[in-house]
């Protein structure tokens, strides 16, 4: 689903002593059918953007276009509603959001809120359960009653069993140990692969995430966009993402202390331990030639 | 009196038919060291942790925290006052509405006259580079921020020992840098012991010795090298080794020759720049 | 949602009012709103118009900061200005419609309480405006300490206080990010019948409980890690010291009370 935004911006607390621009005149187009990860600084506007996403915050001037509905400061609620079937959101802390008596029962709010039958809601809970990793044994539970990493899951399948075509994740993967972290992610990377039509938006602090999975990285400051490209091309600029308080993934710290280190040209684009890996033996052959 | 924490055999669970959290646990945390407590969510941390300062009591084992057998009810608020604590929830502990208030909470319970009290809050405030948020609403205050305001709290009351409980996991990477740092210079300037419980390795780093948790018993003791370059040990266990070990163990497997126990970067890479050429 | 809730909100600002001791503030507003209530003597108005006005100047909060908050009360006021202007029914008859009759004695009623309830609604804001919750807390633990002798948990009482105050922004930003959350997941709470309107909001209601219940057991665990054990052998952080400036202001308000009285035995 493809987003334009044009000239948008949202004011906090508008007329009051407290007054934030948390967005400030944004002109920004993401193309749908890809992986776009947002990065930048905590307070620099990411929340607020994504959340005009899917109609959850208005802009308080300019306006966003998302699939085919656009949103202005004057845009009716009740236009909005349908636009939320498309577009699915996790927020930070996602299992914050649950509330109801089992998990299934849960994970069906969503479907049923937009007019799905008991059985049919029941049975896309079910589906998307099991692709999160939630096995049946546990679906008649109270979703208070499992792990912390299993409410996750659950919250999260909650919101995908709305089958929405554009998944925005806001940090979805804070305060989950690692091994907990790899998976989530990677639930979402087969999540977005499945289908041809699907896109997801991260934001994220983890920029090895951001290099990993996206197609592009968009970087924020100050409520602004201030840069675009491929992680290849965003994660070469150390020095400038520094300045705004950003770092660039750790295989890229390594491989460009190796390359200042040894005065010799390397690689530093890689973001897998493989292509890292990669990327110093043949600096050690490089070595061995010259 | 010995600063140290001496936990003997110790054995918990929540309820009477509930399975044990923790199993036979002995351990001892030297004044002035750094111990890290590392292992994956519900492996039992923030349990053994609270044994420290009496929030939980032994029914099965000992625990004896600077000097003090915790089971005695009525050293129970003298031993909190030498064992501080930090949790991981920024917005559910910091008590009173502005920073200076809370920072002064641990002090009125104590008891402490007044004019010391200024002093005390006001230094710690200064130590922690609070300056200037001393009236600040809590809620107005970054992650980072807002943990520095509990460690500060912690430092006025001049503890022996400060135990971090995950203190870092919900900040963002900069709060994590700012709290951490302000723990590594708290230790070396006022010599407090630091316990940290944590699922993150590169937190582990900073330690002087490292205990890994996994399902309530200890499943490894040592030193940051010793640990943290296991891989295999670290997987099994739920977590992953730092990416510079991955690296250098992958290296390895590729057959270039570097030495054991590469932790950090400069490390890795002055090895590699040693290193004769592969032909 | 909540982006507008200013009402109680303190302003700092470095002006005089701010700086009078929270017991003044409070003694003060319970004798300017006791004898504004007891007088309708022209004067003892003027004076209670003067005096609001000097404090509203004195306290150097932006204007268009009481529009906002007051909007809501001033159409509370305005509605009992009317109810008094129809159902007085008293000196002469000014409107007489076949469906309504207003009589002067509606109007200087209806004026009246109009005029006390603005002075102190704005009187009451001024004081939240200028005083931080945490002082007027403890301004109240102060002024209350004699009941403690007949067993009044005034330290509890006020500790409940001041963690309410502490929590009421973070359960505001709480209850927005669920709202969010369950609106994202197709929630509408604004169609349909009361009932259904109602039931909406178990999926907030549910997950806030849940919150809070959690939290306040974070919370209670961080207080007793802290030493906390009831208002016994606690001392204080804050010390409150009555200045000259207290006194003149209280004496302005005494002032005030004893010319209500003086007018009262005129009239
Ligand atoms: N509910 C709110 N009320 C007032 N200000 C807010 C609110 N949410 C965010 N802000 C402010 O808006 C700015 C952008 O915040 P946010 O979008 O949350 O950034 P990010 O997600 O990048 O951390 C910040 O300055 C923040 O303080
Ligand atoms: N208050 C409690 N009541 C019952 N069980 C608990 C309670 N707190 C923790 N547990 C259980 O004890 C185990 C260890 O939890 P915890 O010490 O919090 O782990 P960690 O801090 O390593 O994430 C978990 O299985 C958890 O479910
Ligand atoms: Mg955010
Ligand atoms: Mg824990």
């Amino acid at each position: 689903m493809q987003i334009k935004a044009n000239h948008l911006t949202y004011t906090y607390m508008k007329n009051t002593p407290f007054e934030t621009n948390a967005i400030d005149k944004l002109d920004l187009m993401i193309p749908g059918e890809q992986f776009t990860s947002i990065i930048g600084h905590t307070g620099s506007g990411k929340s607020t953007l994504v959340q005009h996403f899917n109609g959850l915050l208005k802009p308080t001037d300019g306006s966003i276009k998302i699939g085919e509905w656009t949103v202005k400061s004057d845009t009716k609620q009740k236009l909005l509603y349908p636009l939320r079937r498309h577009v699915g959101m996790v927020f930070q802390f996602p299992e914050h959001q649950l509330f109801h008596e089992t998990i299934l029962a849960d994970v069906a709010y969503g479907p049923m809120n937009f007019g799905f039958s008991k059985e049919e809601a029941e049975k896309v809970a079910k589906e998307c359960l099991a692709n999160v990793g939630i096995d049946d044994q546990l679906f008649d539970r109270s979703p208070f009653d499992v792990s912390g990493g299993q409410m996750r899951r659950v919250a999260i399948a909650g919101v995908l069993a709305l089958d929405p075509e554009l998944l925005i994740l806001d940090e979805p993967t804070a305060g989950l140990d690692p091994e907990g972290q790899e998976m989530m992610m990677k639930l979402f990377h087969d999540w977005y692969e499945e289908r041809e039509e699907r896109s997801i938006i991260l934001v994220t602090h983890q920029m090895e995430d951001a290099a990993r999975y996206s197609d592009e990285v968009i970087v924020m400051d100050g409520g602004n966009v201030i840069d675009r490209g491929t992680p290849r091309q965003i994660f070469a600029k150390k020095a400038e993402l520094e300045k705004i308080g950003l770092t660039v993934p750790e295989s890229v710290q390594l491989l460009e202390a190796l390359q200042a280190h040894s005065e010799s040209e390397l690689n530093t684009s890689a973001f897998t331990l493989e292509d890292t890996v990669e990327s110093i033996l043949s600096f050690l052959h490089k070595k061995g030639r010259d | 009196m010995t600063n140290d924490i001496h936990v003997d055999h110790l054995y918990f669970r929540y309820h009477e038919q509930a399975p044990y959290v923790l199993h036979d646990i002995s351990l001892t945390v030297k004044q002035g060291e750094w111990l890290t407590i590392l292992g994956h969510n519900g492996s039992g941390k923030s349990t053994l942790a609270r044994f420290f300062n009496a929030l939980h009591v032994p029914k099965e084992g000992k625990v004896i925290s600077c000097g003090i057998d915790t089971k005695h009810a009525n050293e129970w608020v003298n031993i909190r006052r030498q064992v501080a604590m930090v949790f991981q929830n920024p917005d559910n502990q910091i008590v009173a509405p502005t920073v200076e208030d809370d920072v002064a909470f641990g002090l009125e319970n104590a008891g402490i006259p007044y004019e010391e009290m200024h002093e005390r809050v006001y230094r710690s405030i200064e130590r922690l580079g609070l300056r200037g948020l001393e009236t600040q609403e809590p809620h107005r205050l970054s992650g980072g921020q807002k943990q520095r305001v509990a460690l500060a709290g912690a430092l006025a009351l001049r503890p022996k020992v400060i135990v971090l409980d995950e203190a870092t996991s919900m900040l963002d990477p900069t709060g994590r840098i700012e709290v951490l740092s302000m723990v590594e210079k708290l230790r070396k300037e006022e010599n407090i012991t630091i316990i940290t419980i944590t699922h993150d390795v590169t937190e582990a780093m900073l330690a002087d010795r490292i205990i890994v948790l996994h399902e309530g018993s200890m499943a490894y003791e040592g030193t940051p090298d010793e640990i943290l370059s296991d891989e295999n040990a670290l997987r099994k266990v739920g977590l992953r080794a730092p990416f510079i070990v991955q690296m250098a163990n992958e290296l390895k497997r590729q057959q270039v020759p570097l030495p054991n126990g590469v932790l950090s970067h400069e490390e890795l890479v002055t090895s590699l720049c040693k290193l004769k050429p592969i032909t | 949602m909540f982006d507008n809730v200013i009402i109680g909100q303190y302003v700092p600002r470095n002006s005089l009012v701010h700086k009078i001791d929270p017991r003044a503030k409070l003694l003060a507003i319970l004798l300017f709103i006791i004898f504004l209530f007891i007088s309708r003597h022209p004067v003892v108005l003027s004076l209670a118009i003067v005096i609001t006005g000097t404090t509203f100047i004195l306290a150097k909060i932006p204007f268009r900061y009481y529009i906002k908050g007051m909007r809501f009360i001033a159409i509370l006021i305005f509605f009992t200005f009317l109810l008094h202007l129809f159902m007085t029914r008293e000196g002469t008859v000014i409107v007489d419609w076949p469906w309504l009759t207003v009589y002067s004695g509606g109007v200087v009623e209806g004026s009246l309480i109009a005029l006390r309830l603005f002075l102190l609604v704005l009187m009451a804001s001024l004081l939240t405006l200028t005083t931080t919750p945490i002082d007027l807390t403890d301004g109240m633990e102060r002024l209350m300490k004699p009941l403690k002798r007949i067993r009044v948990p005034t330290h509890e009482l006020a500790l409940m206080m001041s963690i309410a105050l502490r929590f009421i922004p973070t359960l505001l930003g709480e209850t927005s990010k669920i709202v969010k959350a369950q609106m994202a997941r197709g929630a509408n709470f604004s169609e349909g019948s009361l009932w259904k309107r109602l039931k909406s909001l178990i999926p907030i209601l549910i997950p806030l409980f849940v919150q809070s219940f959690k939290r306040a057991e974070d919370l209670a665990i961080a207080m007793e890690a802290r030493g906390y054990g009831g208002g016994e052998g606690r001392t204080k952080f804050r010390q409150l010291r009555w200045k000259r400036n207290d006194s003149i202001a209280i004496g302005v308000f005494v002032m005030f009370a004893l010319l209500t009285i003086v007018f009262g035995f005129i009239e």
